[in-house]
């Protein structure tokens, strides 16, 4: 792997808390001693958080289809009744 | 002893590493088949529910959608043990999620004329919202790849075998390239960057 992935690796590892006691002590040091270090997990950061909101994102869009789904279709025209009665 | 609940639709994975642990593996394309599960099988008791505490049959949807997403996460993610089943589990998340709202709801004052209500966090930051919609259209196989792995917890071997990779090794080359590639469209495209490092 190239340098520039093992640094992500090493970033990664220190984000999702994956390194041991003695990795994550060195990993501290050089963040002090290495500006562009700390930008780059900053910035790593905010990528796993859009991942996460891209992931979420999709699935809200997967629960909204399957809702419209099951209560419009003509299949689930029991759980529609069920509902509504619940409701009326 | 307590018993843990299987999940037997097609597609799930079940890890049981104790009697008291277990992660679940969905993939993609059974992950309809779950959600369409749990609205058939819990989706009425919720609805009881919230009619019960004087809501609406929206806010049964919109309490719903949302207890899904927390159940999904908390049970890819392994970090939920589940020791009832899984209606159970959900409607204890709709019902936490619904007195949540009451209490917003009973805490808040009317706002004063002219006083725009605050939004979700998200809405807080556009940059962001921004920034995801263009790295969604500028890489997608990138971030389908990505949320495989790191939203959808699917292991390195099933992430190999559903993108086509020769191994789960170089699957997980591919997705730090990728991510070194969101990294740094991040550290370009965030209009506030700055903000992040002072």
């Amino acid at each position: 792997m190239r340098i520039s992935l093992n640094r992500i690796k090493s970033i990664e590892d220190h984000l999702l808390k994956k390194n041991s006691s003695d990795e994550a002590v060195i990993f501290e040091a050089k963040l002090i001693l290495d500006p562009g270090l700390e930008k780059d997990t900053i910035a790593q950061q905010l990528a796993y958080d859009v991942i996460h909101l891209c992931g979420q994102d999709q699935l809200r869009s997967e629960i909204a289809r399957v809702e419209k789904t099951i209560f419009h279709s003509p299949r689930y025209k029991g759980f529609q009744k069920l509902i509504q009665s619940i409701f009326n | 002893m307590q018993t843990s609940v299987i999940f037997d639709y097609p597609g799930a994975h079940v890890d049981m590493n104790t009697q008291m642990s277990m992660t679940l593996e969905v993939t993609a394309e059974t992950r309809e088949e779950l959600i369409t599960r749990l609205y058939e099988t819990s989706f009425p008791a919720v609805a009881r529910f919230i009619r019960k505490q004087g809501g609406t049959l929206e806010e049964a949807k919109d309490l719903f959608q949302d207890g899904i997403v927390i159940y999904y996460e908390q049970v890819v993610r392994g970090s939920t043990k589940i020791l009832s089943g899984e209606s159970q589990y959900l409607m204890g998340i709709v019902r936490h999620l619904w007195s949540r709202r009451f209490n917003e709801i009973m805490k808040l004052e009317p706002l004063p004329p002219g006083v725009t209500p605050l939004e979700d966090d998200r809405q807080h930051h556009p940059s962001i919202n921004a920034l995801t919609k263009f790295l969604r259209e500028s890489g997608q196989k990138c971030m389908d790849l990505l949320q495989a792995f790191y939203y959808d917890k699917i292991s390195m071997d099933k992430v190999a075998e559903k993108f086509g990779f020769a191994s789960a090794r170089s699957a997980t080359v591919q997705k730090y390239k990728c991510l070194e590639k969101i990294r740094d469209n991040v550290k370009k495209n965030l209009m506030s960057y700055e903000d992040f490092f002072e």
